[in-house]
């Protein structure tokens, strides 16, 4: 489980999120919305550990053990997984040498011959051409490539709590679908949780929520369900703050 | 032609891994060729001819304690040339590069990447030259250095041009290690002195083609 517990998060000496309290348990899917430029993308750069962002209050805990003060390599190796929204390009670094380094750091023994045939199945679960195995990391890919390739490496890592940052974006109709239902499926059979961020509930047709939360003015001004994301497509964010008011 | 390189070898084709021993010559193009010099550790003085109608192909790579290389490359007409260079700069990596355009219809890219480590230095005069009344040609120099050190990086691009018909372009750049590129691996699960090491790598072999890609990891494996 997820415990955040009255997060301040910083960036260049500016709060950005102030007092932010949220509980994932295993299994379970947990939406944050929001309007642009609130902050939604810090939290989850923020539970990776990203250092441009300074956790000036408050504690985050990942499975009873408090992580706030941890690396991001040693977040991941307790099960963290980041997809980001844009997921970074690295030139002259392939896909395989990448999770090939991953799993050795993270003291996982396996023969060159086991490990690709690993690869290939994923590729093959996921309808994605083995070519993604040696290309470099989301270099010269589509928005909708890009995050093919980050389930690649979902199914290999194989997370327990994996943060969505707006996979929606740069996607089509079909692919989000398809990438979303395969999400679903691997979080059920790995009782694996999930955080996604997004403006828009479409995502959430094929990834249902537990809960719903909307983030205003730096604190979750908002909770509830399914209906809580219908009100804000259906009535933008200043239609469901005033619902709630 | 300059009397200075004694030793003329006629290269007709194909790949030639260059002996490290070869310090000091002039080399013939006559066919479309491919040179590798791969980790060779001598310093090299060039000229390099390449002839009309010809492609010439030039990988090299040096992980260097102290190195310095003089390239000097005559072009003629319809003549293609590409330099892939690669370095890693322990303590001195010197690159003198000339490219010449002398005939019409020529096309010559020089890519340079190299990491200068924290004792090292880096000088790289890079010059090229198109000559008057030469038609259509293409001149590309570039030049990146991933900087660790203390010390002093010199980069100086030069484009002397004669004519007016032709495409010519220039840039270099000094930067360090990109840090998103390091959440990135990180947010993986890898360490970061690995995720450092994969973008690095990564930096300087992906100007190079697979099968010098494959030997420069080789070379790197211990490092």
């Amino acid at each position: 489980m997820l415990k955040i517990k009255d997060l301040k998060i910083e960036a260049s000496g500016k709060a950005i999120v102030e007092s932010l309290n949220l509980k994932i348990p295993a299994g379970e899917i947990h939406v944050i919305m929001g309007p642009n430029g609130i902050g939604k993308s810090t939290i989850c750069r923020t539970i990776m550990g990203d250092p441009n962002f300074k956790v000036s209050a408050g504690t985050l805990e990942y499975n009873n053990e408090e992580i706030t003060k941890l690396p991001p390599n040693e977040r991941a190796k307790r099960g963290i997984f980041l997809l980001e929204q844009n997921p970074t390009a690295i030139p002259g670094v392939t896909n395989a040498e990448m999770l090939r380094v991953a799993e050795a750091d993270r003291g996982i023994k396996e023969s060159i011959f086991e490990f690709n045939k690993r690869l290939s199945k994923a590729c093959e679960d996921l309808h994605i051409d083995s070519g993604y195995i040696h290309h470099n990391i989301n270099e010269s890919m589509s928005g909708g490539e890009k995050k093919k390739n980050e389930l690649l490496q979902i199914e290999i890592l194989r997370p327990s709590l994996i943060l969505l940052d707006e996979l929606d974006s740069g996607l089509d109709v079909d692919s989000l679908k398809s990438l979303a239902t395969r999400l679903d499926e691997y979080r059920k059979e790995t009782k694996s949780s999930i955080l996604i961020i997004t403006h828009h509930k479409n995502i959430l047709d094929y990834l249902p929520p537990d809960k719903v939360y909307i983030l205003n003015d730096g604190k979750m001004s908002m909770e509830g369900g399914m209906e809580l994301a219908e009100a804000v497509e259906k009535n933008g964010f200043k239609g469901a703050f005033s619902v709630g008011e | 032609m300059n009397d200075k390189y004694m030793n003329n070898i006629i290269l007709s084709g194909g790949i030639v891994e260059l002996d490290k021993y070869i310090d000091s010559a002039r080399l013939i193009i006559k066919e479309d060729t491919i040179i590798n010099a791969i980790n060779l550790h001598n310093n090299m003085d060039l000229c390099i001819v390449v002839e009309s109608g010809c492609n010439l192909e030039f990988n090299m790579f040096d992980y260097a304690v102290s190195l310095e290389t003089s390239l000097d490359v005559e072009l003629h007409d319809n003549s293609t040339f590409t330099l892939n260079g690669a370095f890693i700069s322990e303590v001195k990596y010197e690159l003198n590069i000339d490219t010449k355009l002398y005939g019409d219809n020529i096309y010559a890219t020089v890519d340079l990447r190299g990491i200068n480590e924290e004792d090292g230095t880096v000088k790289i005069n890079m010059n090229g030259t198109v000559a008057g009344e030469t038609h259509r040609n293409v001149l590309n120099e570039y030049a990146k250095v991933l900087n660790k050190s203390k010390l002093s990086n010199v980069l100086i691009p030069n484009l002397i041009v004669n004519t007016n018909d032709v495409e010519a372009n220039h840039g270099v750049s000094v930067g360090r290690i990109d840090e998103n590129e390091i959440f990135y691996l990180t947010s993986k699960g890898i360490d970061r002195h690995n995720a450092v090491k994969l973008v690095e790598e990564g930096f300087i072999e992906s100007i190079m083609p697979e099968d010098v890609k494959e030997k420069i990891k080789n070379i790197l494996m211990g490092r």
